[in-house]
């Protein structure tokens, strides 16, 4: 099986926030990437077209790696429903698509992509019933969870991710103490500030582009 | 495993012991020891706390031994909670140590005269049973630190808290970790209260001078155990999710599916569950304690190793990880979303002894009734307190959700049989419905685990998107899963033998090499068939009909959001389940 993304280089995440489309960029050590897993578990946004289905926007649009998406993206809901083909399943705007592993236990096999068991959650399952125009564009939240979190997630961050303010915020006021002697640098729109200053800014309920840049550990 | 302890508590002159062979029980163990003793020596329209009731402790078929994950232990008895029979389940060290003690189960009979407490010590020399007075009133974590202070650390041992010896219908019995910490329980169904009835506070195992149970045939026993191992750690399940971040790995994914049920079963979706779910535990835990604090066996053997450690702000240990049931009970359900409070619930519930499913359910059916706010953590931790001190509302709360629901009129109360339903909400997944409703234990999320699939004709010959192919999945699940019980193999082994028909094979082949058997898996069918045979005709006679295995009526009628569906299994075809 290859690994998830092949072709981006896993050295640098920057934490990018544009002003206005706000763009914030911070350097920090590897040790404390995984903290910002949990705007990814909240969801981020990506831009496609209506229409397209899941599959084509994961391995065409997003670039990870077919058999990747057949062997360890074993678990996944489209607005809330679990989805059996990933090439059957198509996209609208303002769509929710949640990736997870494998899970144990008899629901998380019930829940799984094709599963024996299914059937017994049929009334839940996603269903095309009608064909989605491919015309327009369509906005989408994507949910990393479990080990799809631990792999995909770096390389989201050092790609860059839309998430809300609001989600921002929060995080940034639970996670400062540690960040602080974690960050190397923190670029709000290319000034240069210090990461205590970001707990303490006014978030409106607006997106930001995100960078998430690791030094490496020598 | 060749002799069964039984221990007559109310025998003249104080508790008699008598060790005797096997017998007619010979060649079983786990769940199907405990439920062939319970449905053939238990009048099943006893009283649950009374003298004829019986509880049976037994490792499973293969405790004892090398095999891996073969750790588990079976409590059986008529259950105080649901009035029908009752295995639960708990992992730990007791399990181990006694198969290796040569003991096929211990069965408590009887009642003590007057109110003594003793304490039971099995070593290599025998058996003593001695008045355990100076340990009335001590929750399990005391106990068991007077137990290591007495008999060294190499002790496991099987114990009850405040609960069990209140005889509340939510008690659990604990059992020790490799660490000598009671956190590993055999929670559903008020099994701690049957304990408390036998006068029994605690079970000390010191399994010292024995060794491991041998195989009849060593080379192929160690080739299985082989491709056994193999198969748990090459799956992604056992292999990678559960280790690193515990069976909480769910909560995220089930809410996902608008399946985790929100404060009091009243919706599917919780909007902090973030902030609970495995990874943010995992991470908590690590950052606390460091590396691999996320990664823990509960029992020597487990190389699946789903459980962990959780530590308060200062470092400090305060309990073990919690499970996704735990976290989903006192958490979603209750609308709390604070890791460390959920946790200081799980280490109450681990010291009173109590089922935290259970606990979980009847706070928040206490919570819609008004006593608390949905939310309010400190208060949720007030109520266990209560139970724990045994004050009159600890009393009502600590005997479950259904009295709980009675007490204070609430029609939600999300029980069957009446025991609570655990974390996965049968409007979203109608399957655990058929199984919630039909298992003979009462609500139950283990009672029909995937165990096999082709091999066992689990997936069954019906079109399983019709009503009677989920009946026939969820017949074929309780049968599977009964066979896994006996076994003394952890349930999490099910991922990987669904997948993986190799693994499946190492496991029949280990029970094989074993005992010098050639089953087949038509065999290790016919054997959980027959344990819910047992179970199913003990129901029966108790005054358990069919009427019995329904959900509550306003799973049919009130809409689950954000799918807004009902239950929609007919009671007709419910009634099929166990038409074999």
């Amino acid at each position: 099986m290859g690994s998830p993304n092949a072709g981006l280089p896993i050295l640098h995440t920057l934490i990018e926030i544009e002003y206005r489309i706000m763009k914030l960029s911070i350097v920090i050590t590897a040790e404390l990437l995984p903290r910002f897993f949990r705007l990814l578990e909240q969801g981020f946004f990506v831009s496609t077209t209506t229409g397209c289905s899941i599959k084509d926007l994961l391995c065409k649009q997003l670039s990870i790696d077919e058999e990747y998406l057949d062997k360890r993206i074993q678990t996944l809901f489209l607005d809330g429903k679990p989805v059996d083909k990933v090439e059957k399943a198509y996209l609208h705007n303002d769509a929710t698509l949640a990736l997870s592993g494998a899970m144990p236990g008899l629901v998380g096999a019930t829940l799984r992509k094709g599963g024996t068991f299914a059937s017994m959650r049929n009334t839940i399952s996603y269903k095309v019933e009608t064909s989605v125009n491919g015309d327009g564009e369509a906005r989408v939240k994507l949910k990393l969870f479990n080990m799809v979190l631990k792999e995909l997630g770096p390389v989201f961050l050092e790609s860059g991710i839309w998430i809300q303010s609001h989600n921002f915020s929060d995080f940034i006021s639970r996670n400062l103490e540690d960040l602080k002697p974690a960050c190397d640098s923190v670029d709000l729109n290319d000034q240069k500030m210090d990461v205590a200053a970001l707990a303490g800014m006014t978030w409106d309920d607006t997106e930001l582009f995100l960078k998430v840049t690791t030094e490496v550990s020598s | 495993m060749d002799k069964i302890l039984r221990i007559n508590m109310g025998a003249d002159g104080g508790p008699a012991i008598n060790a005797e062979p096997v017998g007619d029980y010979a060649g079983s163990g786990g769940r199907g020891l405990t439920s062939a003793i319970v449905s053939k020596e238990v009048p099943p329209l006893c009283h649950p706390l009374g003298e004829d009731n019986k509880l049976v402790i037994a490792p499973g078929m293969l405790s004892g031994s090398t095999a891996a994950m073969s750790g588990r232990l079976s409590v059986g008895c008529k259950s105080p909670l649901t009035g029908g029979i009752k295995e639960a389940n708990a992992g730990g060290q007791p399990s181990q140590m006694l198969g290796r003690l040569g003991y096929a189960a211990i069965v408590l009979e009887g009642l003590p005269q007057g109110h003594t407490l003793y304490k039971i010590l099995i070593n290599k020399d025998g058996v003593e049973i001695t008045d355990a007075g100076s340990l009335k009133g001590l929750g399990n974590y005391d106990t068991v630190d007077k137990m290591k202070a007495e008999h060294g650390e190499k002790i496991s041992c099987i114990s009850i808290g405040q609960a069990g010896e209140m005889k509340l219908a939510g008690a659990s019995i604990a059992c020790t970790d490799m660490e000598l910490r009671p956190t590993r329980h055999a929670g559903r169904g008020g099994v701690g209260a049957v304990m408390g009835s036998k006068g029994v506070k605690v079970i000390v195992i010191d399994d010292a001078g024995m060794k491991m149970r041998q195989p009849q045939d060593p080379d192929k026993f160690k080739e299985a155990n082989k491709e056994w191992v193999a198969g748990l750690k090459k799956h992604p399940v056992s292999g990678e999710g559960l280790p690193a971040y515990g069976t909480n790995v769910l909560t995220n994914v089930i809410n996902e599916a608008g399946a985790y049920p929100t404060k009091n079963f009243m919706w599917g979706r919780f909007d902090n569950c973030n902030k609970i779910s495995g990874e943010t535990q995992a991470e908590t835990e690590e950052a606390r304690g460091g590396k691999g604090a996320a990664t823990h066996g509960c029992h020597r053997g487990c190389i699946i190793r789903c459980s962990g450690t959780y530590y308060n702000k200062d470092g400090q240990y305060l309990t073990k990880q919690p499970e996704y049931e735990t976290v989903w009970a006192h958490g979603g359900n209750c609308g709390i979303d604070d890791l460390d409070a959920i946790a200081m619930m799980d280490r109450l519930d681990d010291d009173y002894g109590l089922d935290t499913i259970e606990m979980g359910a009847t706070i928040a059916v206490a919570m819609e009734a008004g006593v608390a706010e949905f939310g309010d953590a400190e208060a949720a931790i007030r109520l266990i307190k209560e139970v724990g001190e045994g004050t009159p509302l600890g009393r009502i709360l600590g005997s479950g959700a259904a009295v709980t629901g009675k007490v204070f009129g609430v029609e939600r109360v999300p029980v069957v049989k009446g025991q609570s339903m655990p974390a996965y909400d049968p409007r979203g997944v109608m399957g655990i419905g058929v199984t919630y409703a039909t298992t003979t234990m009462g609500a139950d999320h283990t009672a029909g685990y995937a165990v096999a699939s082709n091999i066992m004709g689990v997936g069954g010959s019906v079109d399983p998107l019709k009503p009677e192919g989920q009946i026939e999945l969820s017949r074929n699940l309780q049968i599977a899963t009964a066979a896994v019980d006996a076994t003394g193999m952890c349930l999490f082994v099910a991922f990987p033998v669904l997948d993986q028909p190799e693994t499946f094979q190492a496991l029949i082949d280990l029970i094989n090499a074993f005992y010098g058997l050639s089953l087949t898996a038509d065999d290790v069918t016919a054997l959980g068939k027959s344990i819910l045979t047992n179970e199913r005709e003990f129901n029966l006679a108790a005054g358990l009909s069919s009427k019995h295995d329904r959900l509550p009526e306003y799973f049919k009628k009130e809409k689950l959001p954000p799918h807004n569906i009902t239950f929609q299994v007919k009671d007709e075809d419910l009634d099929k389940v166990f038409n074999w």
